[in-house]
């Protein structure tokens, strides 16, 4: 316990204030960061304070957790990720080639315009990401029902011929938000590939976080992660796009037959470590009867047995 | 920071003028400690119990029963299945014996705060962390003594607080997974059945 001295308990500087303030705010469990918004507001009361606070959490936030926002003409989706980031609060929509500008704190899109050719892949990279893109759409339609994906190309955008290496990340996002129901949760993938062109191999490295938060008269949260290594062979678009979908879908499949093991196992492996069902004897302990233990307890000292 | 030792009844560092409960009360702790760390034993196999007890304002008295059970991998009590994993309870029970001596009134508060993490290659690290909190409250005759009463009380609210955490909340933390990723068809997922409290 710290030492309750005066030092201790002496007022906090507003740094300090303003980082606990983006802490909370950058930890909020999915969909939930408007909510920690409106306490911490109120708790730290001093609105310059808490507007500097929101500023560096939500967009950290609003990364971290590969927030999908409409597009103000209702014409899709934008990911907010680091990998589409352009400029300030600008995120690239790379399926429609289109840029929007995001409020972090209101989380929506607030304009969008029509990408600049230096933001863009050039034809011969644009063939492999867009290969990619349309294979990646089709599995994440029958695995996610409110999944979103997209595929940046994160370096090598402007070589225009083979000969050269180029790494893509692709990204998918699922979120179900239901505070009604005390519930959110949100599935978060991110595949990062790399075409080497001296060995001709694609290497493949995939992060993948899921989190649910279940709140009804109690709360509970499921932090899940893990992270999959893999490589195919560099080959044509189309050939390419086929071979690293089903590689993900492999180790996604496997993952979530992971997770719903590592729920089964639960009862008996994990939460009997912690407390059992039922005392070792397998009867409710007798209360009625408690004299003995003083009595039993007493001879096992005598013996060094038990404690 | 001042304690008293549930155990010696002393405070460290010593301090002359601490509060302590009456003789009688204190007899009631140190039998509450004796059977307490027995109960720990039996449904916990290992982890620390602390009860204590002081009188009330109103001619009773509140009585706190403490459990901490670390069951992490690195903690002596390990059967290897969690890297890391902890189950803090903590249950206070307001005591109000009637005038004629004869029924008593419970009123038990009890929260349970549990974290538990695995690691292995194909699963990765997998988290679940939580808490959760009830009331019940029981008018008891005292004929067995205050402690069998308080005792029953906490081991059924135990059992239904360890019983909603299992079934009910991480239940609906995997229904949130299932909801995000639907299992394939044909694949029969069986959720465990939600039995609130």
């Amino acid at each position: 316990m710290a030492d309750c001295s005066d030092e201790a308990q002496a007022e906090l500087s507003d740094k300090e204030k303003k980082d606990i303030a983006v802490w909370f705010l950058s930890n909020a469990p999915v969909g939930e960061i408007s909510y920690v918004a409106k306490d911490i507001r109120a708790l730290i009361g001093d609105d310059k304070l808490y507007d500097m606070a929101a500023s560096e959490a939500f967009p950290r936030h609003n990364k971290a957790h590969l927030l999908i926002l409409e597009l103000p003409d209702r014409s899709g989706d934008v990911i907010i990720t680091g990998h589409g980031e352009i400029g300030k609060n600008q995120y690239l929509e790379p399926r429609t080639a289109q840029v929007a500008t995001v409020d972090h704190i209101k989380q929506v899109c607030t304009g969008l315009r029509p990408a600049m050719d230096d933001e863009l892949p050039s034809p011969y990279i644009e063939e492999f990401r867009y290969a990619l893109d349309v294979e990646l759409c089709k599995y994440v339609a029958e695995a996610y029902p409110k999944g979103i994906s997209a595929v940046y190309c994160t370096r090598g955008k402007e070589i225009d011929e083979p000969g050269s290496d180029f790494e893509f990340v692709a990204i998918i996002s699922a979120s179900k938000k239901s505070p009604q129901n005390f519930c959110n949760g949100n599935w978060r993938s991110v595949w990062t590939f790399e075409f080497k062109d001296e060995t001709q191999l694609v290497g493949v490295k995939g992060k993948i976080q899921v989190a649910a938060h279940y709140f009804e008269e109690g709360n509970v949260q499921l932090d899940a992660k893990n992270e999959f290594n893999d490589s195919t062979i560099f080959q044509s678009p189309e050939d390419c796009a086929v071979q690293l979908t089903n590689i993900i879908r492999h180790h996604e499949s496997e993952y979530f037959q992971s997770l719903e093991a590592s729920y089964l196992h639960l009862p008996d492996g994990m939460f009997k470590d912690l407390r059992r069902k039922l005392p070792i004897t397998r009867t409710l302990f007798p209360w009625h009867n408690t004299l003995q233990f003083s009595v039993t307890r007493d001879i096992s000292k005598e013996l060094g047995i038990g404690k | 920071m001042i304690y008293r030792s549930p155990w010696s009844n002393r405070y460290f560092p010593p301090l002359e003028d601490g509060p302590l409960p009456s003789e009688e009360l204190r007899n009631l702790e140190v039998e509450g400690n004796e059977v307490f760390s027995i109960y720990c034993d039996q449904y916990y196999e290992g982890g620390i119990s602390s009860v204590y007890m002081w009188e009330d304002d109103n001619h009773g008295f509140v009585a706190c029963f403490l459990i901490k059970k670390n069951g992490s991998k690195a903690g002596q009590e390990k059967r290897g299945h969690l890297q890391e994993g902890s189950w803090d309870a903590i249950h206070v029970i307001e005591v109000s014996p009637d005038e004629d001596g004869i029924v008593a009134h419970y009123c038990l508060t009890s929260t349970v705060m549990l974290s538990l993490t695995t690691e292995n290659k194909t699963s990765g690290n997998f988290k679940l962390a939580g808490s959760i909190r009830r009331q019940m409250n029981l008018d008891l005759s005292m004929a067995e003594g205050h402690l069998c009463n308080m005792g029953r009380m906490i081991e059924d609210m135990e059992s239904k607080l360890r019983n909603s955490l299992e079934q009910v909340y991480f239940g609906k933390t995997r229904e949130m997974v299932c909801t995000l990723r639907p299992p394939p068809e044909g694949v029969q997922i069986c959720l465990p059945e939600s039995r609130p409290i």
